[in-house]
């Protein structure tokens, strides 16, 4: 009994130890639901890094991003992760979303988005990005807003470097795959841009 | 993206930027170069109040449109077998049930492994070690749709059974030589034996099925028994058919001396007859012998083949020996028992007369002795009867001139009388 106990536990640990890569060959293969548990990994993650590229529908880059995974499933050849292939999907999309705003005659980040009482557009999208916790305190909610006042103001490598680092979690190599660029300007970009955030919320620090 | 960075301010910056990762990871302050320590012991608090604001959600209606594109897809793909079979094997489930199974065939491979009795290694050592020619399929042998004279040329290999070997048997088989064919046919007692005696046939299929060839050989030998017997039966109504003969041709010559002499020259021909009839006979008979050794595999021991071979062998060589003793010994055997029915003096030591010649020619002392010894108990009343009869020599006088007549250099044949 003992063994087949041990045997059942070490079987659901290897299920969920099954890396992003061993997941997607297996949608590759046939299993849809694979791809429902990379869904529920980088999802939210992917959200965030698109709200602070800028996007001004974030849940459509991640929407997008999965829909292209899933149609350009033979793109993927393995020879570098699954994340990183995904945040340069996104990133990606982000790029061209930004470059359509460019063009576009929305509404301003700072003009009410209903009346002159109802917050900004920028204030709306800085509650999307902490989301909607009632129970979080004042002071959570002035740093949140000063850390996304300061991350709007970085410029958009270091933003990118910077999100992709803390938020999404990828290594300096992965993201200089994703973004491009040598390791050392990966590096020094984050650099810059901890100084500039840290002097951003000295006052909280 | 153009990097505009000097190459030694980078560095610089890449290094605290390592500092700062090496600080998150878990290092020591004092780690970390002075110089950027206040800095980054901000940059450490800072990443904790990062850290801790939550995701935002994505829109349920998200997931559903990317799980119900990513089904679509997996739908209109072509999947080969063997990818839709490793994804299916790769599910919890599956390798539950393969851990369970292979759980159980260990338990079980480990309950099998328990120590085996010395019977029982004897006999999975046999079956290890066992002959594969004994376990061949068996082939019918040219040599049993043959004629006698070439059978020995066509004689099967050693384990193969031989169907015809039994009804051969049948033709000829003196009573002497039954036993010393039974003997050879016999299943030899030896370990290997003992070991599938001991085995049962639900245990070990393969020596049950030697064992039930060893019933089969041992029953073929015991069945040539009863036949031979009955054959030296009909030899012996046909020496006695030409005894009477002899004896009618003895009343119908003039004189009783001419009765004798072509009682003895009938007799002489009758033996002549049936030693030519039992050589040929025991010919075939000891081809069968030695068929019949074949047949029996024994058991697959290798032991128990190597005797079979080593009886076959001793068999082929020995074969003219044995058929001319089983010949002899039949003969003599034959004319003791005529001899010891009948009653009649005349018949008796024409009988007894044959019992020497015989007995001298096959080297039997003592039946000579036997015979010899009959002939002067019984010289007395003949010589009376002969005396009667005008003249006719005793049997005894009779037997000394015809062992004269054998063992001299010109032998008087019986047809010059």
């Amino acid at each position: 009994m003992w063994l087949l106990t041990t045997l059942a536990i070490l079987a659901i640990a290897a299920v969920e130890a099954v890396s992003d890569e061993a997941l997607y060959d297996r949608f590759v293969a046939g299993d849809p639901k694979a791809l429902g548990v990379l869904y529920d990994r980088h999802a939210r993650a992917l959200k965030a890094f698109a709200i602070q590229q800028g996007a001004a529908r974030p849940d459509d880059v991640v929407q997008d991003a999965f829909l292209r995974v899933v149609r350009n499933s033979q793109a993927f050849k393995g020879q570098s992760k699954f994340k990183t292939w995904l945040y340069t999907i996104a990133r990606n999309l982000c790029v061209d979303a930004s470059r359509r705003d460019r063009f576009r005659n929305g509404p301003s980040l700072d003009a009410p988005v209903a009346g002159d009482d109802s917050p900004t557009l920028g204030e709306r999208v800085a509650t999307d990005m902490v989301g909607s916790d009632a129970s979080r305190n004042t002071a959570d909610l002035q740093f949140r807003g000063a850390y996304e006042e300061a991350m709007a103001k970085l410029p958009a490598e270091q933003r990118e470097v910077f999100s992709l680092r803390e938020v999404s979690g990828l290594s300096f190599a992965e993201i200089a795959e994703a973004t491009g660029a040598n390791e050392n300007t990966v590096k020094s970009r984050m650099r810059y841009a901890l100084k500039a955030l840290r002097d951003a919320l000295a006052d909280f620090a | 993206m153009v990097d505009k960075t000097h190459p030694k301010q980078a560095q610089d910056e890449a290094a605290f930027v390592e500092a700062y990762e090496l600080r998150l990871a878990g290092g020591a302050p004092e780690q970390v170069p002075p110089l950027w320590r206040a800095e980054i012991e901000e940059l450490v608090k800072l990443h904790a109040q990062i850290a801790a604001i939550p995701l935002p959600e994505v829109a349920p209606s998200v997931r559903a449109v990317v799980l119900s594109a990513a089904a679509q897809a997996v739908a209109d793909r072509p999947v080969s077998v063997w990818a839709r079979l490793a994804s299916f094997l790769l599910r919890p489930g599956p390798i539950l049930v393969g851990a369970t199974a292979a759980a159980v065939v260990f338990a079980l491979a480990v309950r099998d492994d328990k120590p085996r009795t010395s019977v029982d290694s004897g006999a999975v050592a046999l079956l290890e070690n066992a002959d594969p020619r004994a376990a061949a399929p068996v082939e019918v042998p040219a040599a049993a749709e043959e004629p006698p004279a070439a059978a020995p040329q066509a004689a099967p290999p050693i384990g193969q059974a031989a169907p015809g070997a039994a009804p051969a048997l049948d033709q000829a088989a003196p009573a002497a030589a039954a036993p010393a064919l039974a003997a050879a046919t016999a299943p030899r007692p030896g370990p290997a034996d003992k070991a599938i005696a001991a085995e049962p046939a639900s245990v070990a299929p393969q020596g049950a099925a030697d064992m039930a060839m060893n019933t089969k050989g041992q029953r073929a030998a015991d069945e040539a028994k009863p036949r031979a017997e009955q054959q030296a039966a009909k030899a012996d109504d046909a020496l006695e058919d030409q005894v009477f003969a002899g004896q009618k041709a003895r009343g119908a010559a003039p004189e009783p001396m001419l009765g004798a002499v072509a009682n003895q020259a009938g007799q002489n021909q009758v033996e002549k007859r049936l030693a030519a009839e039992a050589e040929k006979e025991s010919a075939p008979q000891a081809q069968e012998a030695a068929q019949v050794q074949r047949k029996v595999p024994a058991a697959p021991a290798q032991v128990q083949s190597a005797q079979a071979r080593q009886d076959v062998d001793a068999a082929n060589v020995g074969a003219d020996s044995v058929k001319d003793l089983a010949k002899s010994q039949a003969a003599v055997a034959n004319l003791r028992a005529e001899i010891e029915k009948t009653s009649d003096p005349n018949k008796r030591a024409a009988l007894l007369l044959q019992l020497l010649s015989v007995a001298q020619q096959s080297g039997d002392a003592k039946a000579a002795a036997w015979a010899k010894g009959q002939l002067a108990a019984q010289s007395p009343a003949k010589a009376a009867a002969g005396k009667s009869a005008g003249g006719q020599a005793a049997p005894a006088e009779k037997a000394e001139k015809a062992e004269s007549d054998k063992s001299g250099p010109a032998k008087v044949k019986a047809s010059s009388y």
